[in-house]
């Protein structure tokens, strides 16, 4: 199994936060949040597909409702290998940053 | 909630389009909720702004996306395709040399039909423009032209709602124009309305269209014009003489005009002027001059066509009715006034005219179409071959390919791939060679095209389609067929060539040589019409024939010129004539003889004619006499006539002559009946004509010199002509250069043929080239083993040539009977012809054997030159 990219891995632990309610808008707003810069809202599409396609969400298509133009919602939950794989990547991280001290990061005077 | 308005639908559609996803992750839901939250908060515009800067941000990364994945696989086939181009350079060579050859002719006819679709398009009122032309019945069935009353312009612009402009242009014969010591003469002098500049586009370099021709004794000329007379002064102001009697200063200089224009001139000049020289009438009954149209636009041509027919019809009664004389004339010739009651205005589509008026360019855009599809067709074909005969070596790469998990899709996708690429290639050389040939092409078509036009967006639209046609064509077999191998089979052994396949080569290479064969019979026929139509009799003796134009006060010394002209020994006969003795332009159908059927009627063409006339032009007379000037009546009181004149009058020539005969004004009676003589174009029918005498009217000298010293006698004509006519300059023409004139065209199409169907074997011969050193390579062990067993060279030669001969055979005779009927169909288009014979057919038929045999057997040869035991260790 492929390593996720920093990209999927934020967007996969946007879902996983929103629960039952992960779809584009809420996606979006979650990443906005979390990276604190202003994503265009067509932005994360090309990566919930790449991510559906690699197995790791799934979709449910919900109730069209009237705010939506009568369009169904195509809500994201993650799969398990979607978990395994966040899993994954913590390890790694958390490897990667093992016994690195926080003062590296204070600009030295 | 507040508002229920849509987002941009545009926007959305855009987004499905770029995405491919068809929606299947909610996006434009999401886009439409994300629209009504922006709306509610900020309102509807807000919300549109936000809407469409976030579509328009996300596209460009989802056409990148699309680009990455198939930008892979497109790198791959090209990859592929360059790879198999470059294992394969003989194969690779034939197959591009071959296409583009072709290629580089069908750009070249595209070319071609391009400008002669283009002809008279460059007005900017184009779709309005009109040439105004009248149908009435005659005895010989309908008769079309487009000639007409002087006065009719001016009624038709105040009486008809439909039309917004109407312009006459007089083409008047040739003018004597002098400028200080420049002086010509000009045949393309045109008298028109002033409107003229501003209903069609022929713009103006100097002046104002608007008043350019406004004030009597104005001139407009060309830029060629102007530098023949003025050279690099300004010309404007400038004053020139006509016919040395009146005076015209130049107001206007215009730009060239294209040659892809109907309308053709060089200098224009009031209308009016046509009345100052007394030679404008206000009759609608005498046809004169063509007048072209200008329509409100979206008006119907039809319509203004039948509102016309029936004005003109109201005011020729009325004028008839007015006139005594006219009126009983009409009462007592019933057929003559139902001719003017048939009388139908049309309105013909300037754009058209080029098309589908006389010059019929149609029909040679048809022609040369074809020729352009049969020639691509067969360099198609040379593709198709050597693809097919090469499946069988590739079956194995498709095998393993299949069997790693190539989809049918992604083959098909790779030999398309190679096909267009070789195509594109192929393109490549073609834009070559028609860029080194154009001017040689030019020469040939009679054009003049630029090599601007190869930049036109029309030209590189029409480059890009026929190339990726041609790709599409050429790659279809290989990929449809050979991308259906089963792995199993494929890989399980060589796969046997395969009959199906074998069978498909050789209807194509049928079908290449059938058109190859047919295009020569074409050939053919075309130089063999050429040819007869050049040594035709022509009734008369065009050999050192010369005609001088006369014009303003020449005319009057005219019987001077003949009498010091005709005391030189070099000079053996002198006539004169009213037209250009090659094209006899006037006619008319109000003929009447004693004892005539009052139902009988014909066209007769006619001319005023001096006397010796049969004499100098060498004619033979069938009955009677020639004009003489013996007899003082033979001065506009006789008649000359063709053979055809008694013929269709019902009687024979003997007894024609001595009848009474009036026409066109003139009375008296017939005295001898000529030999049928070619007064037109060699193409049409030599029709009945009769000639009187009437020297008021000569406008050209006729001459004939004696043979052997025709330089010097040249310098003595020029000389009696100084002599006569100090002032003008000497200005003559031979028979036999007009004659040449008027089978250019045809002589050009026989050319074309020629080369187009040259390279058409080329191409088909080298296709046949590849097939064949692909079958004797194919069979280099059996023949090795034909060699031990005791064949000969000879032998072996005769058994692979024998198989391709079986196949041009055939070609042959499919083709012999399609260029049968279509030839048959073209020379139907001549009143005389060769007819087509039958060595054509055999003659092609040997000459694509012959050529097919010299091919293949060269292949044949090579092979059967290798040692025996090298050819049986082969593979």
């Amino acid at each position: 199994m492929r390593l996720l990219t920093r990209t999927e891995e934020i967007i996969l632990l946007a879902i996983w936060r929103l629960g039952h309610d992960a779809y584009g808008i809420t996606i979006r707003d979650e990443v906005n949040k979390t990276t604190g810069e202003e994503w265009g809202l067509g932005a994360v599409y090309p990566f919930l597909s790449r991510l559906h396609k690699a197995g790791y969400v799934r979709t449910l298509t919900s109730c069209s409702t009237p705010e939506r133009g009568g369009r169904h919602k195509i809500m994201y939950r993650l799969t398990d290998s979607g978990k395994e794989a966040l899993a994954k990547i913590q390890q790694v991280n958390a490897r990667a940053w093992d016994g690195i001290p926080g003062f590296i990061f204070k600009k030295s005077s | 909630m507040r508002d229920q308005a849509p987002p941009p639908r545009l926007a959305l559609r855009l987004l499905d389009l770029f995405s491919g996803w068809e929606d299947d992750y909610g996006a434009a839901g999401d886009f439409e909720e994300f629209f009504r939250a922006v709306a509610e908060e900020r309102g509807i515009r807000a919300a549109r702004r936000v809407c469409w800067k976030q579509v328009l941000a996300a596209l460009p990364g989802y056409v990148r996306n699309t680009l990455i994945w198939s930008d892979a696989m497109l790198k791959n086939y090209v990859r592929i395709a360059l790879r198999n181009l470059w294992k394969h350079k003989g194969y690779s060579f034939l197959n591009i040399a071959g296409l583009a050859v072709g290629m580089a002719c069908a750009l070249f006819i595209l070319l071609w039909i391009q400008d002669e679709m283009s002809f008279d398009r460059f007005h900017a009122n184009a779709g309005t423009l009109f040439r105004l032309e009248q149908e009435s019945a005659t005895g010989q069935g309908k008769f079309r032209h487009w000639s007409m009353p002087y006065s009719l312009g001016p009624i038709l612009r105040d009486e008809i709602p439909e039309i917004e402009d109407a312009v006459r242009l007089a083409d008047q014969d040739t003018f004597f124009i002098r400028y200080g010591d420049h002086a010509f003469y000009e045949n393309k002098v045109m008298a028109v309305d002033p409107q003229i500049l501003e209903m069609f586009t022929f713009p103006l370099l100097k002046g104002d269209p608007a008043t350019a021709l406004e004030r009597p004794g104005s001139l407009v000329v060309t830029e060629a014009m102007a530098e023949k007379y003025f050279g690099d002064t300004d010309p404007i102001g400038k004053t020139v003489t006509l016919n040395d009697a009146h005076d015209f200063m130049v107001t206007g200089v215009l730009k060239n005009l294209p040659q892809n224009s109907t309308l053709s001139f060089d200098m224009l000049i009031p209308f009016d002027f046509i009345k100052t020289i007394g030679r404008y009438n206000d009759s609608l009954v005498n046809n004169n001059i063509p007048t072209y149209i200008q329509l409100h636009p979206g008006s119907d041509p039809a319509l203004a066509g039948g509102k016309i027919t029936r004005l003109v019809g109201e005011r020729t009664l009325t004028s008839i009715r007015a006139d005594p004389e006219m009126s009983s004339y009409f009462d007592s010739h019933p057929e003559i006034r139902g001719q003017f009651e048939s009388r139908t205005f049309l309105l013909m589509p300037l754009v058209d005219i080029n098309l589908y008026g006389t010059r019929m360019a149609i029909k040679n855009i048809y022609t040369y179409g074809a020729l352009a599809v049969f020639v691509l067709l067969i360099a198609c074909i040379n593709f198709m071959n050597l693809a097919t005969a090469r499946s069988a070596n590739r079956a194995k790469e498709i095998g393993l390919r299949k069997v790693v998990g190539a989809q049918r899709k992604s083959l098909i996708g790779q030999f398309y791939g190679e096909s267009i690429l070789t195509a594109f290639l192929a393109g490549a050389f073609a834009l070559l060679l028609v860029t080194l040939l154009l001017p040689a092409f030019n020469a040939l078509s009679g054009k003049s095209m630029a090599l601007s036009v190869l930049v036109g967006g029309k030209f590189v639209l029409g480059m890009l389609a026929v190339t990726l046609l041609t790709g599409i064509v050429a790659g279809s077999y290989p990929a449809l067929f050979l991308s259906a191998f089963q792995p199993v089979t494929v890989l399980n052994g060589r796969l046997r060539g395969g009959a199906k396949s074998a069978l498909f080569r050789k209807t194509l290479v049928v079908l290449q040589f059938g058109l190859s064969v047919f295009l020569l019979i074409g050939m053919g026929v075309v130089s063999r019409q050429v040819d007869f139509m050049r040594n035709k009799t022509l009734g008369y003796d065009k050999d050192q024939l010369i005609y001088l134009p006369m014009r303003g006060q020449t005319a009057s010394s005219y019987t001077v010129f003949k009498e010091r002209l005709l005391q030189n020994p070099r000079v053996l006969g002198v006539t004169a004539a009213r037209h250009p003795p090659t094209g006899i332009y006037a006619s008319g159908n109000i003929a009447d003889w004693d004892g005539r059927n009052p139902n009988l009627r014909f066209r007769i063409s006619f001319a005023s004619v001096d006397f010796d006339f049969p004499e100098t032009m060498k004619i033979e007379m069938v009955a009677g006499r020639a004009f003489s000037r013996a007899f003082a009546m033979d001065v506009g009181r006789a008649f000359m006539v063709n053979e055809d004149v008694p013929k269709l009058m019902g009687l024979d020539a003997a007894s024609a002559v001595g009848r009474r005969f009036a026409f066109r004004g003139y009375e008296g009676t017939i005295v001898g009946v000529m030999k049928n003589f070619h007064f037109k174009s060699v193409r049409e029918a030599i029709e009945p004509l009769a000639v009187v005498v009437d020297p008021q009217d000569f406008r050209y000298a006729v001459v004939r010199i004696a043979a052997g010293e025709i330089p010097a006698s040249l310098n003595d004509v020029r000389a009696v002509w100084r002599q006569t006519f100090p002032l003008f300059p000497v200005e003559y023409r031979f028979f036999d250069e007009d004659f040449d004139q008027m089978y250019r065209k045809d002589e050009r199409m026989g050319t074309i043929l020629k080369v187009f169907s040259t390279m058409a074997i080329l191409i088909a011969c080298l296709g046949l080239f590849g097939l064949a050193s692909y079958t004797a390579e194919q069979r280099t062990k059996e023949i090795g083993i034909r060699k031990i067993m005791g064949a000969t060279s000879p032998g072996i030669v005769l058994l692979l040539s024998k198989e391709f001969a079986k196949w041009v055979l055939a070609a042959n005779v499919i083709a012999w009977p399609v260029a049968y009927f279509l030839m048959k169909n073209w020379l139907r288009g001549f009143a005389y012809n060769s007819g087509i014979s039958w060595w054509l057919f055999i003659a092609a038929g040997a000459g694509t054997l012959a050529i097919a045999l010299l091919t293949v057997s060269f292949q044949a040869l090579r092979v059967t030159q290798t040692h025996p035991a090298r050819a049986l260790k082969h593979q």
